[in-house]
């Protein structure tokens, strides 16, 4: 007869885990071993007992102040707000380098090539900005259709800014919303 | 709509499927927390905290595992934080048996193992706890056991063989 079953044969053997041979070795001790049959009758009281432990019933409906407690919204996950913020950088690069590259063009096109116009850039001045820049662009109404385009280098920054930001906003909400409500239904908030 | 679906709803930050979620797997998510914790009103506390944690974590759920198994997994971690953040607990009060139960005897016989068993379970410590709940009541193999609690194999074993040791030393005293 082998020695004593250890603890671990004991509980793998209930847990069944055993391969075919250990297990028929084990069955083998276990028949003629009482110390060990003992034991494992004693383990065997414990899996009955906790199987026979009924299930409790909360003393409410816990539905309601879990919902409750629910973020309104949840936070963007990363790679959201990582599309979000690249979008509004990368389409207000493309919007600043706009007018070189159709000075580029427009150069290439006039048998220019190699010479690459740069606007010249300027903190423009306040007063200038706030006042006579639109009133200039309100008494010049015929300018082109995308205004962007034809101002000069330094008014361009700040609405390129603007624009930049106004993208990322929308962006950004656009895509927390989706991300709350993908499939675009309206319900009311419970 | 099957689990599947409101799971996948749920993590897309639906409230309506979520809270279907919860409808379903309250129950199973408070026992886990019951039988952990001993306590009525702790154990729906910690049920309210697993399910909240769970909404955050929704994303990382795997579609293709049912996510009444995933809840009471992280119900069982929930609950060994509170553990861990307090000593153990007996039995509440109104959980004792009264003195001279009117029900039949067999009933009575029964009432008195349940209740031995649950203060059994609330005399281990909270990792032999947490190795009962998760290999008894989740029927999780000791590999998921160490994955759900983030720990080496070895302990897992360990701890688990012990907790039922100790256990059959309180049944054989009775």
């Amino acid at each position: 007869m082998m020695e004593h079953l250890t603890e671990t044969q004991l509980n793998e053997y209930l847990d069944k885990l055993m391969e075919a041979t250990t297990l028929a070795r084990t069955q083998a001790h276990l028949a003629e071993c009482t110390d060990c049959r003992e034991k494992l009758a004693d383990l065997e009281r414990v899996f009955q007992a906790l199987e026979a432990l009924p299930e409790e019933i909360p003393s409410h409906d816990l539905a309601p102040s879990i919902l409750n407690a629910l973020p309104r919204r949840s936070s963007l996950p990363g790679w959201q707000l990582a599309f979000s913020i690249q979008t509004g950088i990368g389409l207000g690069l493309l919007l600043r380098l706009f007018p070189l590259l159709t000075g580029y063009i427009t150069s290439l096109m006039m048998g220019l090539t190699g010479q690459f116009i740069v606007p010249e850039v300027k903190f423009p001045n306040p007063i200038d900005l706030l006042f006579n820049v639109p009133v200039f662009h309100l008494a010049h109404a015929s300018i082109p259709a995308l205004p962007i385009l034809a101002t000069p280098a330094n008014l361009s920054t700040w609405l390129i800014l603007g624009i930049a930001a106004s993208l990322l906003f929308v962006i950004g909400n656009f895509s927390l919303v989706f991300h709350n409500n993908p499939k675009g239904q309206i319900k009311g908030q419970k | 709509m099957d689990e599947h679906d409101l799971a996948q709803r749920a993590a897309q930050g639906d409230r309506e499927a979520f809270g279907e979620l919860v409808a379903r797997h309250q129950a199973g998510v408070y026992n886990v927390a019951y039988r952990m914790l001993g306590e009525r009103r702790e154990a729906e506390d910690a049920t309210q905290e697993a399910f909240l944690r769970a909404f955050r974590a929704m994303h990382t759920l795997d579609p293709e595992r049912p996510p009444g198994a995933w809840l009471k997994k992280i119900a069982v971690n929930v609950c060994l934080n509170r553990l861990e953040r307090r000593g153990t607990l007996t039995l509440e009060d109104d959980e004792a048996l009264p003195a001279n139960d009117p029900g039949p005897e067999s009933q009575t016989i029964a009432r008195e193992q349940n209740h031995l068993i649950r203060a059994a379970l609330l005399s281990l410590p909270a990792r032999y706890r947490a190795a009962i709940e998760l290999r008894h009541y989740q029927e999780l193999s000791y590999i998921e056991m160490a994955e759900t609690l983030n720990r080496p194999l070895s302990d897992i074993k360990s701890d688990l063989f012990r907790a039922r040791s100790m256990l059959a030393n309180i049944l054989r005293k009775t």
